[in-house]
């Protein structure tokens, strides 16, 4: 039985890819391994099944950083982020592992599904929700779409959809009016409760995206949970996007993201010394609105069209409590 | 998700920390404009409609620092919305002729639209304020300010594995070392 620690400090969509690969580790080699984890997010591995507490200090235990090189040829394989801690587990340790289901691996205690999520305890009865993510944090500011433009898809939807806002204090989440205001007020287990009982989620690319996909469905629940990701053309699709999630990309529209994503940065540099700053990570087409030309080519409308889709609120009638005070 | 490589990045260039310097983009500096006017240096300046400014007294009109200076320029829009506000509710309370309230209306309207542009005009680099209400009045105006990069432990940092590393002899391994660091354990070699 070979004991490792596995470790990676990025953030925590990242670990939340990282758990796909570990549970596939363990279906491909089932019993051979004790595994172990050293993450930036201890709660992303709460009820994970794979996981045995290793010490470092332990002489048999053995510990690795993971990365996933295969990001370098993201716009030229044909492969998705899944691929990526996998590979590379494969090539470190001589492995075969293969992707088993095409999500990250995100558990739930019994009483973490049982218990009403965060929005029922709000609101004091259960309602129909989506997530919205309408910003990011400040290290890769290309990925935020206009702030306007996130209030414009929950205006359209007023009084047919609620909307939960969410967002890390101290990030940049500007308040948006009409919606269920949980920024900075949950913690990553409240998130994923909340993800739990969500409809939908909208957001760029970052954290939720994945656990979109990869927090498990209630039971009863037959479709996948709808996402809809503002991605402009900074990622490849095929590197990012999950079966029945919405990916909305600019590539091959735009020069600067003719044959693949840019991976810029920045919009603007922001001055905080980050080498984020370097002219080569920042946006070489910023709009007059301080957008990035391929986030600035998705317009509001386009977004709520495609949750129209997803969700068919139109003909399904969900119904919102006019008196909620959101 | 942050791209470690540039390899297959368009217009992606090879760097060294050296030339990564000179090449660092100056900051956009946005400020307030030269001709923003601190209303509390105004004859007829109402402190009464002077929010706080993170909970606490605004920075010194002539502030220097530019987070604080972009602070004022925010608390100067809320400012004249709070006197609008007002006049509009004395007006109300006063039964003042609907064309005096209606111009009133117009100016909130467009106090409005100003603060809105302001808002804007910050938005790509994610500077805001987000006011605290008492009832149509702003009384208070948290205003966000980006953290900092992070300074992390060496433990966390240090090891990196590179396969092969250890079967390149030692005569060969001189020269600069060339480290760009993109953030928490985001390392570029």
């Amino acid at each position: 039985m070979k004991k490792w620690i596995f470790e990676n400090w990025l953030s925590p969509g990242d670990i939340v890819v990282l758990t796909a690969a570990i549970r596939d580790l363990h279906r491909a080699y089932p019993g051979r391994f004790l595994t172990d984890v050293r993450t930036s997010c201890p709660a992303l591995w709460e009820n994970n099944p794979y996981l045995t507490p290793l010490k470092k200090e332990d002489a048999e235990v053995r510990s690795m950083v993971c990365h996933y090189p295969l990001i370098h040829r993201s716009n030229s394989a044909p492969n998705h982020f899944i691929h990526g801690f996998i590979e590379y587990l494969n090539e470190e340790l001589g492995l075969r592992i293969r992707p088993t289901e095409f999500k990250g691996d995100i558990h739930l205690s019994g009483e973490e599904k049982e218990r009403p999520g965060p929005v029922e305890e709000s609101l004091c009865e259960p309602c129909p929700y989506w997530i919205i993510a309408a910003g990011g944090k400040y290290d890769y500011t290309i990925k935020w779409w206009h702030r306007r433009r996130w209030q414009e898809v929950v205006d359209h939807f007023k009084g047919k959809l609620l909307f939960v806002q969410v967002g890390e204090k101290g990030h940049y989440h500007p308040p948006l009016k009409n919606v269920l205001d949980l920024r900075g007020k949950t913690t990553l287990r409240d998130l994923i409760r909340l993800v739990y009982h969500a409809d939908g989620i909208l957001c760029p690319v970052t954290l939720h995206m994945h656990l979109a996909a990869a927090v498990p469905l209630p039971p009863g629940r037959k479709r996948l949970r709808s996402c809809v990701v503002i991605a402009g053309g900074r990622e490849p699709a095929h590197w990012e996007q999950y079966p029945g999630h919405h990916f909305l990309h600019t590539i091959g529209a735009l020069e600067c993201c003719a044959t693949g994503g840019c991976w810029k940065s920045r919009t603007v540099a922001l001055g905080d010394g980050s080498k984020l700053d370097h002219s080569d990570a920042l946006c070489r087409h910023v709009t007059a609105n301080g957008l990035p030309r391929c986030m600035e080519m998705i317009t509001s409308r386009q977004v709520w069209e495609v949750c129209e889709r997803t969700t068919c609120v139109l003909n399904e009638t969900v119904s919102i409590n006019q008196n909620h005070k959101v | 998700m942050q791209k470690k490589s540039k390899k297959d990045v368009p217009g992606a260039s090879g760097n060294t920390p050296d030339a990564m310097d000179d090449k660092m983009q100056a900051p956009t500096l946005l400020e307030p404009p030269p001709k923003f006017a601190d209303p509390r240096l105004r004859r007829d300046f109402d402190s009464d409609a002077w929010p706080l400014c993170n909970g606490n007294s605004a920075p010194l009109p002539g502030a220097s620092d530019l987070y604080e200076r972009r602070c004022l320029e925010f608390l100067a829009a809320y400012y004249r919305l709070n006197r609008l506000n007002r006049s509009q509710l004395i007006e109300r309370q006063n039964y003042e002729p609907q064309k005096k309230v209606r111009s009133i209306v117009s100016r909130i309207n467009a106090a409005t639209v100003a603060l809105e542009k302001l808002e804007d005009r910050y938005a790509p680099i994610g500077f805001f304020g987000e006011p605290v209400m008492d009832g149509i009045f702003y009384r208070d105006i948290s205003f966000v300010r980006p953290e900092l990069p992070r300074v992390y432990p060496p433990l966390q940092s240090s090891h990196i594995a590179i396969p092969g590393l250890e079967q390149i002899p030692q005569s060969e391994l001189r020269g600069p070392v060339k480290i760009l660091r993109f953030g928490r354990e985001k390392v570029d070699l």
